[in-house]
């Protein structure tokens, strides 16, 4: 297993990521890149928010995933949680975790598809949080507000309303600080519209509710 | 409440601010007061950097305190403690390493502070030891005793590596093993089951009092 720091030329190699093993496979390293792109392209808010440091933890973060595959499937889901929670601890909910898993797992079975069971150990992983997150609201209506806050905020950033409904389910699940440090940048009135932040407040509000009811029931 | 558990939040304060001077004067009430060092070590040292590492993930406190925290530790180890090992002609000797790369090395460092509390002479070495190295200094300075360190689970097989080039190389010397990773739910079992194989001559601990009864036993 290569070794970030003793590796700086390494394509996944970040060195604010700390010490950590990263992949050495080369279809994994380009499938890890791919996805880190993917992600990168589909939530923009990545990018606006952290900048080039988001990118490269991007890059670091999908490389330490991959070398989860080594373990067993409980061992991926304790670490996949782990990493999760620091996520979410610093504005991206566990939902942005999911789709990374889901879209790391599809990437390297479209390079390297005669290990597909093996990918399949993130996929699972990707459904453990998935699971969770459905206990607090259903897929139907995380879709509605989600879709609900990308025309009412009018779009500055795209796709940004699951982030925020994914956050809600967090709190829900007993998650201590991922709306405050969601919001302490997405409702910024220097940076964000008064239509984009009358949304956001909106969305929040009823998605707390959604999550409340459940938990009512749960 | 005990005297402890009164000055935990104390301890965490100057912890957290880095000052060694303040959290060592503590120690020393505290060692006057008659608590043993052992609870100093565990009740104190160990909790509280295992809440420093809690409150990183909850995006509580910054990396930077992280570090702030680990650095005063050390330095408390470092300055407090040799002064109370027991004067004896240290005709025991054990070196405790960490898996390489492995930064996190207060854990070994208190294993080697509390096997020096028995009249041993007790190294432990800096991190990203590779296990030549490791061979080397066994070699040279012929303990009665390794201990190894693991504490993500990702370095299973750098500890699978050191084991069993130590038990080939040395196959009378006892390996003593432990570490965060050994506590794991199922993972730390196979693990040890792993290494039991490669070296026979293992043993694991996972309290301090099991550790002090086994180097008493020599």
């Amino acid at each position: 297993m290569l070794n970030n720091l003793t590796n700086p030329q390494h394509p996944l190699h970040n060195p604010d990521a700390g010490n950590h093993p990263l992949p050495h496979d080369q279809m994994e390293i380009e499938a890890a890149l791919r996805c880190a792109r993917r992600i990168l392209n589909l939530y923009p808010y990545f990018m606006e928010r952290y900048g080039h440091r988001g990118e490269a933890f991007t890059r670091s973060d999908t490389g330490y995933l991959v070398t989860l595959l080594n373990n067993e499937q409980h061992c991926v889901d304790r670490e996949v949680g782990w990493l999760a929670r620091v996520l979410a601890a610093r504005g991206m909910p566990r939902f942005l975790t999911e789709i990374h898993l889901d879209a790391l797992a599809e990437e390297l079975v479209m390079l390297v598809p005669e290990q597909d069971k093996r990918f399949k150990k993130l996929s699972l992983a990707a459904e453990t949080l998935r699971e969770e997150r459905l206990r607090y609201m259903s897929q139907a209506d995380f879709d509605t507000l989600s879709a609900d806050f990308e025309t009412n905020s009018t779009g500055t950033i795209p796709n940004v309303g699951p982030i925020l409904v994914g956050a809600v389910c967090d709190e829900a699940a007993g998650l201590k600080g991922v709306i405050p440090g969601l919001v302490s940048w997405l409702d910024d009135g220097q940076r964000f519209s008064a239509a984009w932040r009358h949304a956001l407040a909106d969305t929040l509000k009823r998605a707390r509710v959604i999550a409340e009811q459940s938990k009512g029931h749960a | 409440m005990s005297l402890v558990e009164d000055r935990y939040d104390d301890y965490m304060f100057g912890l957290l601010t880095g000052d060694t001077r303040y959290c060592a004067r503590l120690f020393h009430e505290l060692l006057k007061a008659g608590v043993p060092v052992q609870s100093l070590l565990m009740d104190l040292m160990q909790r509280a950097m295992y809440e420093v590492g809690e409150r990183w993930v909850k995006n509580e406190i910054s990396i930077a305190t992280e570090y702030m925290a680990s650095t005063t530790t050390n330095k408390l180890l470092s300055r407090v403690f040799p002064a109370l090992h027991q004067i004896s002609d240290e005709h025991h000797s054990a070196i405790i390493i960490c898996t390489p790369h492995n930064i996190h090395l207060i854990g070994p460092r208190i294993v080697a502070e509390i096997i020096a509390l028995h009249g041993w002479k007790a190294t432990s070495l800096a991190h990203n030891l590779q296990s030549d190295a490791l061979i080397d200094i066994i070699r040279e300075r012929k303990p009665d005793v390794v201990g190894i360190s693991i504490s993500m689970i990702f370095d299973r097989a750098d500890i699978e590596g050191l084991v069993a080039k130590v038990a080939d190389t040395f196959p009378d010397l006892p390996i003593m093993v432990g570490g965060h990773a050994f506590l794991i739910p199922e993972v730390g079992d196979r693990l040890l089951e792993t290494l039991k194989v490669r070296a026979p001559n293992l043993h694991h601990f996972d309290s301090i009092a099991t550790l002090e009864a086994y180097i008493d036993s020599f």
